[in-house]
């Protein structure tokens, strides 16, 4: 039978193959692909600094995240580090993203489930978060925020107040979702002992992120292999004990909230200073001083025709992106655009362990399935 | 026979000694001469898998690099595999003397897309795959589209035709060449 393209539930352009006995799946076969653009090899032909926009249009509903994961390839490649401030921004901004996007996560998965309560009030909140990211960017999604080198502006001033009182108050529209959901008799009964995976055979076929936790293995980049200043503030991984999608949802609740905490640690100790490095010959002089002198205007020049060259190497870096982990090889052949850019995009790896999961399951719970891998097509297709 | 075993087992120690100085990113060419055989490809990564002092129980991602006319071999597949109990990640870079290479998919179940995707892109043959179609491009695709010899534009262009009520896939027509700027300054090269 053929699940999709245009299937609500698909959560984008998924069309799946499935092989049925009655109501029971024998076999699912996803086809992807609908929405492929080309993505690496557009970057090839783009400029380091022209091909930053590209990774917010990947997984469209965790921009930043990708973002920061290229920067911090191109920063690798040409060792550059960011300023102490530059950091932490970065950082509230992932922790934000990281909210946003389990906001829809959960949110979309409890619609393809039946409840459609949790979805209007989280996307209430989206918009609060989106919010941040106008006064940041001026964008409210594809904002291409974080650059190498730092961020493209440093925060406006009053919106770490907003950001506490946001903080301070959606504690309990956690607890609200959770009401409703958490111990509701329906929603367990579609997600408990539904889409069971092992650790070996989730580590077995790539996947990362809530996917590994929910099953038991304690595994976050942001511990296991830190970067930015992730070391220095106090957050624990929550991890799941069956594996089914009941416990990923308790996971992405419990994310939400060490993301809080997170957050709530960052605002008060946010140091003072640049927001991008020093280095004209890599991050871009602001306006009013391109305005003003001479040699300025010639860096903006520069950047903005040939872009920065970046010496020869190659750099693998990845970041514990909200979906799980998001990886950037980039390959520098010592001009002004990669030579090659592969982008290990979580989702990709976890629909491919669809059909392990969703495997003599009723076609309803496919469903469920699809929801609790948090897939996006914008990632998974490239 | 055990020559290849023992050449084998040096290859390892002398990963062992890298993985002592660097336990993070640990990046090594695959000699080929001597993994150039189905079997000793694939127990070259049991070893590696299944070892105690390797465990690289995870497969991170596969992925090919096409270099056109830089270097002697067209094609270089890059597999990326972690142990998760250190966190560090090996990167294994095997050369490929033609187009086709040996498939994992018998080993990691991660590998399976992976290497699809490389057939998709560079026209990479995977021996031992069991489900080797393309993934990413369209039904019908022609080409590979990552290879560097691949125009960016592409051959054909969709488009919808009102009368005949399809889509129709016809020759691409731009107005305006694709246009490649060569800024490398004379003096930095």
């Amino acid at each position: 039978m053929n699940f999709g393209p245009q299937h609500p539930a698909a959560h984008g352009v998924l069309r799946l193959v499935i092989e049925l006995s009655g109501e029971v799946i024998q076999k699912a076969d996803p086809h992807i692909g609908l929405l492929h653009r080309g993505t690496e090899k557009l970057i090839e032909t783009k400029t380091y600094q022209q091909a930053l926009p590209y990774f917010d249009r990947l997984d469209y509903v965790s921009m930043m995240a990708q973002e920061h994961t290229y920067s911090l390839a191109v920063e690798k490649l040409l060792n550059i580090s960011v300023p102490l401030r530059a950091s932490v921004i970065r950082m509230i901004f992932l922790e934000i993203t990281r909210l946003l996007n389990h906001l829809l996560a959960l949110t979309t998965h409890a619609l393809d489930v039946g409840a459609l309560t949790p979805f209007l009030w989280a996307f209430e909140e989206r918009e609060k978060l989106m919010e941040f990211y106008e006064r940041v960017s001026g964008a409210r999604l594809h904002s291409s925020y974080i650059r190498p080198g730092g961020v493209t502006f440093d925060i406006p001033e009053g919106l770490l107040d907003d950001l506490f009182y946001f903080v301070k108050q959606f504690k309990f529209r956690i607890d609200e979702i959770e009401e409703l959901l958490t111990s509701n008799r329906i929603w367990k009964q579609r997600l408990v002992d539904v889409g069971v995976i092992s650790w070996e055979s989730v580590i077995n076929s790539g996947c990362s992120g809530v996917m590994l936790r929910g099953s038991g293995f304690s595994w976050d980049l942001r511990k296991c292999l830190s970067y930015d200043l992730y070391k220095s503030v106090n957050f624990s991984i929550p991890i799941g004990i069956f594996g089914d999608c009941y416990d990923r949802y308790l996971i992405r609740i419990e994310e939400m909230r060490q993301s809080l905490l997170i957050l709530s640690q960052l605002i008060n100790s946010i140091p003072k200073g640049p927001c991008r490095i020093n280095n004209n010959k890599v991050s871009a002089p602001f306006r009013f001083e391109a305005k003003s002198s001479m040699e300025d205007l010639i860096h903006h020049f520069k950047l903005a025709t040939e872009g920065y060259i970046v010496p020869e190497g190659q750099v693998y870096s990845a970041t514990e992106a909200p979906k799980g982990e998001f990886g950037v090889y980039l390959m520098s052949d010592g001009s002004s655009s990669p030579y090659r850019c592969r982008i290990r995009a979580p989702g990709f790896f976890h629909l491919q362990s669809l059909e392990l999961m969703a495997k003599n399951h009723m076609i309803a719970d496919l469903v469920t399935i699809i929801g609790t891998q948090d897939i996006v097509f914008g990632e998974v297709d490239r | 026979m055990s020559v290849r075993v023992l050449l084998l087992f040096s290859l390892l120690e002398k990963f062992l000694k890298l993985l002592v100085l660097d336990n993070r990113d640990v990046r090594s060419y695959l000699n080929y001469s001597y993994l150039s055989s189905k079997n000793f490809y694939l127990s070259f990564f049991k070893i590696l898998k299944l070892s105690v002092i390797f465990s690289l129980n995870t497969i991170i991602d596969i992925f090919g690099v096409d270099f056109f006319f830089k270097k002697k071999n067209r094609f270089e597949i890059f597999y990326i595999l972690r142990n998760t109990f250190l966190g560090s990640n090996f990167i294994f870079i095997s050369s490929l003397l033609k187009d086709s290479t040996f498939s994992l998919n018998s080993l990691y179940l991660g590998a399976n897309w992976a290497e699809r995707e490389i057939w998709d892109m560079f026209g990479v043959y995977f021996v031992g795959h069991n489900d080797l179609r393309r993934i990413l491009s369209d039904y019908g695709f022609e080409g590979y589209p990552l290879r560097k010899d691949f125009p960016v534009n592409g051959f054909l262009e969709l488009l919808y035709d009102d009368s005949r009520r399809r889509i129709l896939y016809e020759p691409l027509q731009v107005t305006q060449e694709f246009r490649v700027f060569d800024f490398s300054m004379p003096w930095d090269r």
